[in-house]
C-alpha cells in the first residue's frame, strides 16, 4: 500500500474510521445502484436500437412511396403544376416537443400537431389531378414517420451518453475509490493498532517502574523500622 | 490553493458519493392522478430536478381504456418501476399493478399492492408505456448511511 493509494489528511482516529466505514458501505451500495442504472439504461438503449431500425424503414418505406406519387403527380399535372400548388399552399408543419426524463437523461418526445386533422387542402382542383393530393397525403403520413425517427434517434444518442458517463462512474468507484477507501481504512486500522502496542508497553513499563518504587520504598521503610535485610542482587 | 492529485482525488471520491445520493433526483416532485392528467392540455409532470416530464396522449387514453372509471384516481403517473433488487424490479400500490398485470396479460388479485418482476417483464412494460412509467432505485438500504456523509 502506497501512500497514494490513501486518502489525504486523515487523522487515525476511531471517530474518523467509524465515519469511513460508512462510507465505504455507501460507495459498495452506490455501486452496486450505479451498475443497475447502467445495465437498465443499456436494456432501454437496445430496444430503442431494435425500434429505430423498424421506424427507419418505415420512414424510407413510406417517402419512397411519396416519391413515386409526387412522380405520378408530376406526369398528370406536369412540374409547374406541381410547383404552382405547392406555393397555393401556406401550410405550416406544427410540432409540439416536449421531454421524458428516462433515469436522469432529458430525452425529446416530438408530436406533430395539427389542428385540421392533415385533410384540409390549398389548392383548387380544377388544374390538378387526385394523383397529386395522394402525393400530399403520402408525404403528410412520411413527415409523421421522419419526426418519429428524429426523437428516437436523439434519445438514442443522448442515452449512449448517459451510458458512457454511468460506465464511467462505475468504473471509477469500482476500481479506484472503493479500494482508496478500503486502503485508507486499512492504514487506520493499522496505526490504531500502533497506537495501542505502543500504550500498551507503555503502560507495562510505568507499572514495572512504579512497582519498583513501591519495592523501594518498602525496604527503606523496614530499614528505618531496624529491620535487618539480606541484600537482593538487582 | 493549488489542486494536488489527491486532494483532486478526494474531491472525486466526494463528487461520486453524492452521486450516488442523487440518484432518484429525475423522479416527480408529486405525482399526479390519471384523472388529474387526463384533464390537462398538456399532461405533464416536474421532477426533483426541475426538469418536466410529458405523458403522451396515446398512453393516457390506454391507461384510461384498461383502468375502471373509479380508479382513474387512484393511479398516479408515472408508475415507478423499483430498481435495486438484484435482478428483480417491483411496482407498488393497487391501481399501479393492476395495470402493469393487465399489460403482461397476467392475472392480478383484487387488492393485491404490489408484484415482482424481471428484467424481460420490465422490458415489456417500458416498451408498452415509456412515457407513463419511470425507474426508481430503491435507496432505503442507504438512508442509514447517509447520515454521516450529510453530516460531513
Amino acid at each position: 500500500m502506497t501512500q497514494q493509494d490513501i486518502l489525504e489528511d486523515v487523522n487515525p482516529t476511531r471517530m474518523e474510521l467509524l465515519k469511513l466505514k460508512d462510507r465505504i458501505e455507501l460507495a459498495k451500495k452506490g455501486h452496486k445502484l450505479l451498475k443497475e442504472k447502467r445495465d437498465a439504461l443499456i436494456m432501454e438503449f437496445f430496444d430503442l436500437v431494435k425500434k429505430a431500425s423498424e421506424v427507419r424503414e418505415k420512414a424510407i418505406e413510406k417517402l419512397m412511396k411519396a416519391y413515386e406519387k409526387l412522380a405520378a403527380a408530376k406526369t398528370t399535372v406536369g412540374t409547374t403544376g406541381v410547383k404552382c400548388a405547392s406555393m397555393a399552399s401556406a401550410e405550416e408543419v406544427r410540432v409540439d416537443i416536449g421531454s421524458r426524463n428516462v433515469m436522469g437523461v432529458v430525452v425529446p418526445i416530438i408530436e406533430r400537431v395539427s389542428e385540421d386533422g392533415g385533410t384540409q387542402v390549398a389548392y383548387g382542383f380544377a388544374d390538378t389531378s387526385g394523383a397529386l393530393d395522394e402525393a400530399v397525403r403520402a408525404f403528410r403520413e412520411a413527415l409523421d414517420a421522419v419526426l418519429e425517427l428524429a426523437e428516437i434517434e436523439e434519445t438514442l444518442r443522448l442515452m449512449a451518453e448517459e451510458i458512457e458517463r454511468t460506465k464511467r462512474r462505475v468504473n471509477a468507484l469500482e476500481h479506484i475509490v472503493i479500494p482508496r477507501l478500503e486502503n485508507t481504512e486499512k492504514y487506520i486500522e493499522m496505526k490504531l493498532d500502533e497506537q495501542e502496542r505502543e500504550n500498551f508497553v507503555r503502560l507495562k513499563r510505568v507499572k514495572s517502574m512504579l512497582e519498583e518504587r513501591r519495592a523501594e520504598e518498602i525496604e527503606r521503610e523496614l530499614r528505618e523500622a531496624g529491620a535487618e535485610l539480606p541484600e537482593l542482587e538487582k | 490553493m493549488r489542486d494536488t492529485p489527491s486532494s483532486n482525488n478526494d474531491s472525486l471520491d466526494r463528487k461520486l458519493l453524492q452521486e450516488i445520493l442523487r440518484i432518484n433526483r429525475h423522479l416527480p416532485r408529486r405525482r399526479k392522478t390519471l384523472a388529474e392528467l387526463l384533464e390537462e392540455e398538456r399532461p405533464h409532470v416536474v421532477n426533483r430536478d426541475g426538469t418536466k416530464h410529458y405523458f403522451k396522449r396515446e398512453e393516457l387514453d390506454r391507461l384510461a381504456e384498461i383502468l375502471p372509471k373509479y380508479l382513474h384516481g387512484r393511479l398516479k403517473l408515472p408508475i415507478l418501476i423499483e430498481l435495486g433488487y438484484s435482478g428483480t424490479a417491483i411496482v407498488r400500490g393497487k391501481a399501479e399493478v393492476r395495470v402493469v398485470c393487465e399489460i403482461l396479460g397476467e392475472e392480478w388479485k383484487f387488492g393485491q399492492e404490489r408484484v415482482e418482476l424481471n428484467y424481460l417483464d420490465v422490458r415489456k412494460v417500458r416498451r408498452e408505456l415509456p412515457t407513463t412509467t419511470q425507474y426508481m432505485f430503491s435507496t432505503e438500504h442507504l438512508k442509514r448511511v447517509n447520515r454521516v456523509e450529510r453530516g460531513r
